[in-house]
């Protein structure tokens, strides 16, 4: 029998990686799905639907919150407010549903109940009805949305509302779940979502099912190593910035061919207790992905054993600058990954009578003379 | 971006070297470096960290070897449009030295 629901892509950012997400989630309770501009699957019946839902409620808990040790050096589960999921400390939109509620939504979109409505919705398009009461548009649903729950604002009429059908209300809502790389600069309080930006949805699935396998989930970061301190303790290493984050993704990824444009969501704020207005988006585009195999094929860790080692030290006090030190691994690896010596060279300069240090040999030489050099002999 | 040859990249390693070691006593030599705009400014700085060499080389025993120096003008004659870009490997050079020097102590 051919299947019977289909859900086009959008070809946005966001929401086609959240179908991808969706189709992902969907084949997790064994549905068949057809990745062919979009989704197509059969009809979800009762079991499947509440194994949906109870994945989606799983990872709520697993995604959306991390282990916090408390001053006293006990550990407690907290939430992580900074992302635009929350208001109040309550869960929003389709995320704060009960399970009955989220159960009948996902029913009704994953059946083929023919859709009709009155409103039409602002994204896609389509005739709905708000029967579910999550058509408003907040960044719960689109984290580049500019209107926001009045509630949530604080500032009513300023900007235009926009509404939208259940369907993008999952859609939307359920992103945040998704497996992105991440991570958080906890001195900028600055986090970095990185998404591949694939327009054939069956090549982005294939990319993030690889993505997948890569990550790991630490409380800072989904791409870090985790190293013993000195006097025991369990820390992690990860990027602080959106370059470093996606040559260290290229590194457990192993392979790397596969994209060369990604979008970056820059979320300020991380212990915010309202959800953030602060997202910004930001496009990465790798202009000559061949050059990283070459930096591959002589540094196997470029971000790790390379950039991340690196310190920034003041030549007066001896004193190390963190601020300095983490914009020259930014400078390292956006050179790196954009194939622009130009850029990596500026974290060679001596700026505010500070010098960057922790430099290998073993390491600098192979990448100059790959870079630069005509036969790139080493 | 400019490709160079094997001996050309040596020429820039070996001056990013003597840069280094003289820059340990006399930072603001880089920074003029690093502030030049063109061939002939960089040429210019050039040739006073050559003569800075030769006044350390007087005051220490060990003098400091300044042929890479005299040839990376050879090379940014050669690639007067692109001097950027030897300038570029030359600052990442130096200030590794700089730093490996300055990082021992």
């Amino acid at each position: 029998m051919s299947p019977q629901i289909k859900i086009n892509q959008y070809y946005d950012w966001w929401f086609d990686n959240a179908l991808e997400f969706l189709g992902n989630l969907l084949e997790e309770v064994d549905v068949d799905i057809e990745w062919n501009s979009g989704i197509a699957f059969d009809s979800l019946d009762e079991d499947q639907v509440a194994r949906l839902v109870d994945t989606i409620e799983r990872l709520i808990k697993f995604k959306l919150t991390y282990q916090k040790t408390k001053k006293d050096g006990t550990q407690e589960k907290a939430n992580r407010a900074y992302l635009p999921t929350m208001h109040k400390g309550k869960y929003v939109n389709f995320l704060g549903k009960e399970t009955e509620e989220k159960q009948k939504i996902c029913s009704y979109l994953l059946s083929h109940e023919e859709k009709t409505g009155k409103r039409i919705c602002d994204i896609c398009g389509d005739n709905y009805d708000d029967d579910f009461n999550i058509s408003q548009v907040s960044q719960t649903i689109y984290p580049m949305a500019t209107g926001s729950l009045k509630s949530q604002c604080g500032v009513r009429k300023m900007e235009p509302e926009y509404h939208s059908c259940p369907k993008c209300a999952l859609l939307g809502s359920i992103e945040w779940l998704d497996d992105n790389p991440f991570t958080c600069d906890n001195d900028n309080l600055t986090n970095y979502i990185l998404f591949p930006k694939i327009e054939d949805i069956e090549e982005l699935h294939r990319l993030k099912d690889i993505i997948r396998g890569s990550l790991k989930q630490g409380r800072n970061s989904n791409i870090m190593e985790l190293f013993t301190g000195k006097k025991g303790g369990l820390f992690e290493r990860y990027a602080r910035d959106e370059y470093s984050l996606l040559l260290s993704l290229f590194e457990q990824m192993k392979i790397i061919g596969y994209t060369d444009e990604w979008a970056c969501l820059r979320i300020k704020g991380t212990s915010a207790t309202y959800q953030t207005k602060y997202s910004y988006l930001e496009e990465i585009k790798i202009p000559n992905i061949q050059s990283l195999d070459r930096v591959f094929s002589v540094l196997q860790k470029p971000y790790s054993n390379f950039i991340d080692k690196s310190f920034t030290k003041s030549l007066t006090s001896n004193n190390i600058d963190n601020n300095l030190s983490r914009e020259n691994k930014c400078l390292m690896s956006k050179g790196i990954v954009l194939d622009d010596f130009k850029t990596f060279s500026r974290a060679f300069q001596i700026r505010q009578n500070c010098i960057l240090a922790g430099i290998q040999k073993e390491m600098l030489y192979p990448l100059i003379i790959q870079w630069r050099c005509k036969d790139g002999a080493i | 971006m400019v490709q160079f040859e094997t001996e050309e990249m040596e020429i820039m390693r070996k001056s990013g070297h003597v840069i280094g070691t003289i820059a340990d006593n006399y930072i603001s030599d880089l920074y003029q470096l690093d502030r030049t705009r063109s061939p002939e400014e960089l040429i210019k700085q050039l040739k006073n960290i050559s003569l800075r060499a030769i006044s350390i080389g007087k005051k220490l025993d060990e003098s400091i070897y300044t042929e890479p120096l005299a040839k990376l003008m050879d090379l940014i004659n050669k690639y007067k449009n692109n001097s950027d870009e030897i300038k570029d490997i030359v600052i990442v050079y130096s200030t590794f030295y700089l730093g490996a020097i300055r990082y021992k102590k």
